[in-house]
């Protein structure tokens, strides 16, 4: 069995880092940054939002959807790119000048989906605003507005720091939204900007103990090769970003769902003990009893399952892993941070099972060049 | 002396202070002089009006907002609230100053003297400072 100074990687080392990374990032997200991004005029045109993106965006959109709703004071929807691209009706873009808001997320702003959103969005009328760290891609260049997200570095590899820029980014965006159309006031503002800022702060001091909840759990799961992750609304986001680690580092097999589903389909799965499992379930959440009952079944089946909550282990079915974390001010900014757990757990998997992330070196994984992210085509419906 | 009070206000709030500034005044000792009242904010203002209906109070904010309405198009892109409240804090103006007799700030027998808010809610501070012997 490898040591624990023997499985320490760049993934680690990056969520180990996202309590330090987000204070910082919060402190590169200056209010004028975000004053300047839609005027007040654009703003009050805004009657609806629509956040689209893939992977770690489209997750940073389910995180803040709540935020941006309750903040904002609009319907918000958050859409699979291919749901906004290829099979949202056109007529629901531009109905009237400048509504609704389309928010495109992605850091790189370069590969066909994204660019395809963006002018699918600015050609039927929408006010299209990209949110990317590439202020001159291909996408930034489509969208009507543009948001840099300004991460700051934080190594090389497979990374949770996208998830946190972008849902962090996002949190600002809704709050200034919400200002200027009065429905947060300029001190509720800054109490938001400083409560995020302590709520990062309060995770610097818990990430040993987690690391080591994580580093023993990551020894006892070592040979799990079936995941199952769940979480209900935002905290799906997080539950989500846990499968989309393991199947990034070590390929696992994965499935994620909410509590209600899980209770329908993914309850059924063959030989539970073999399948880990991840439980988002955090008390403020309307649908914490369903939680409850979901971690009882998985107890039932004896899933190996690690909970992710604000809530004391108390509450939980006794034979689950639970984690505790700190809980921030406002229920909205849990998500990002809670995925640190997931994180880290990925983080000791891999190189505990000897595979590399992303897998390098693997000859079964050459496809002879074909990327199917990039060389999709672009097209307009 | 220089006093300084400080105040958590709501929006478009009309807040007296009238007794806070005596206090000072009576702390000061000063019995004749002039007693300046001063608002460091550029969304606020002081002034003086009736204290005795509450109803005259909104009445006055409201024609404020008729006066100078919230709107998008101002160049000052910071809120509509806000943009707005640089004006009236103008108009109104940030401070105000009454004689001091007899260690009383002479004051009509209906007038206060009022903090503005025309944007908050907001922390707020005001200083008064007294002069005379």
């Amino acid at each position: 069995m490898k040591t624990r100074e023997e499985c320490v990687n760049p993934l680690w080392e990056q969520v180990m880092n996202t309590p330090d990374f987000a204070v910082r990032l919060n402190d590169s997200l200056s209010p004028d940054k975000f004053r300047d991004v839609l005027s007040m005029k654009e703003i009050y045109d805004i009657k609806r939002v629509i956040i689209t993106g893939c992977g770690d965006s489209y997750m940073a959109g389910i995180a803040m959807k709540p935020a941006f709703e309750k903040l904002t004071g609009l319907r918000t929807d958050v859409m699979r790119m291919i749901e906004f691209n290829r099979h949202l009706d056109s007529g629901e873009l531009g109905r009237t000048p400048g509504d609704p808001l389309v928010i495109i997320i992605s850091v790189s702003g370069g590969f066909a989906r994204v660019i395809e959103a963006a002018k699918r969005g600015t050609k039927y009328g929408a006010m299209t605003l990209g949110i990317t760290d590439r202020p001159d891609s291909p996408m930034a260049k489509e969208c009507r507005k543009v948001l840099k997200m300004d991460i700051p570095l934080m190594g090389e590899g497979v990374g949770a720091s996208s998830y946190v820029s972008t849902s962090t980014t996002m949190l600002h965006l809704a709050a200034r939204i919400g200002h200027v159309r009065g429905i947060v006031s300029g001190e509720q503002v800054k109490d938001i900007r400083n409560s995020l800022v302590d709520f990062c702060k309060s995770y610097q001091a818990i990430m040993p103990k987690l690391d080591d909840q994580m580093w023993e759990l990551a020894n006892r799961w070592v040979d799990l090769d079936r995941f199952d992750f769940v979480g209900d609304a935002a905290d799906f986001a997080t539950a989500f970003f846990g499968a989309a680690k393991m199947v990034e580092t070590f390929g696992a097999t994965c499935s994620w769902d909410d509590s209600e589903d899980w209770c329908h389909i993914g309850f059924f799965s063959r030989n539970p003990r073999t399948i880990g499992t991840g439980l988002v379930a955090n008390p403020y959440s309307p649908s914490f009893s369903r939680c409850l009952e979901t971690a009882k079944g998985m107890s039932l089946l004896h899933r190996p399952t690690l909970v992710v909550t604000t809530a004391d282990k108390s509450v939980f079915p006794e034979g689950l892993e639970v984690c505790t974390l700190p809980e921030a001010k406002y229920d909205f900014m849990n998500p990002i941070m809670q995925n640190v757990a997931f994180g880290l757990l990925a983080s000791r998997l891999y190189p505990l099972k000897g595979i590399e992330p992303f897998r390098a070196g693997d000859k079964d994984f050459d496809l002879g060049g074909y990327n199917g992210r990039d060389s999709s085509a672009v097209e307009i419906v | 002396m220089l006093g300084k009070r400080t105040l958590k206000t709501t929006q478009n709030d009309l807040r007296e202070i009238t007794k806070e500034v005596q206090d000072i005044v009576t702390e000061s000792g000063i019995k004749d002089g002039l007693v300046v009242v001063w608002c460091p904010h550029t969304t606020a203002g002081i002034l003086a009006t009736s204290f005795w209906d509450p109803k005259g109070h909104e009445d006055m904010m409201e024609d404020f907002d008729r006066i100078v309405p919230m709107r998008v198009n101002y160049k000052h892109q910071d809120t509509p609230s806000d943009a707005a409240a640089h004006i009236k804090s103008a108009v109104v103006g940030p401070s105000l100053s009454a004689p001091v007799e007899d260690g009383k700030v002479l004051l009509g027998h209906s007038t206060g003297i009022f903090f503005a808010e025309f944007d908050g809610p907001r922390d707020r501070q005001y200083f008064v400072k007294v002069y005379g012997k």
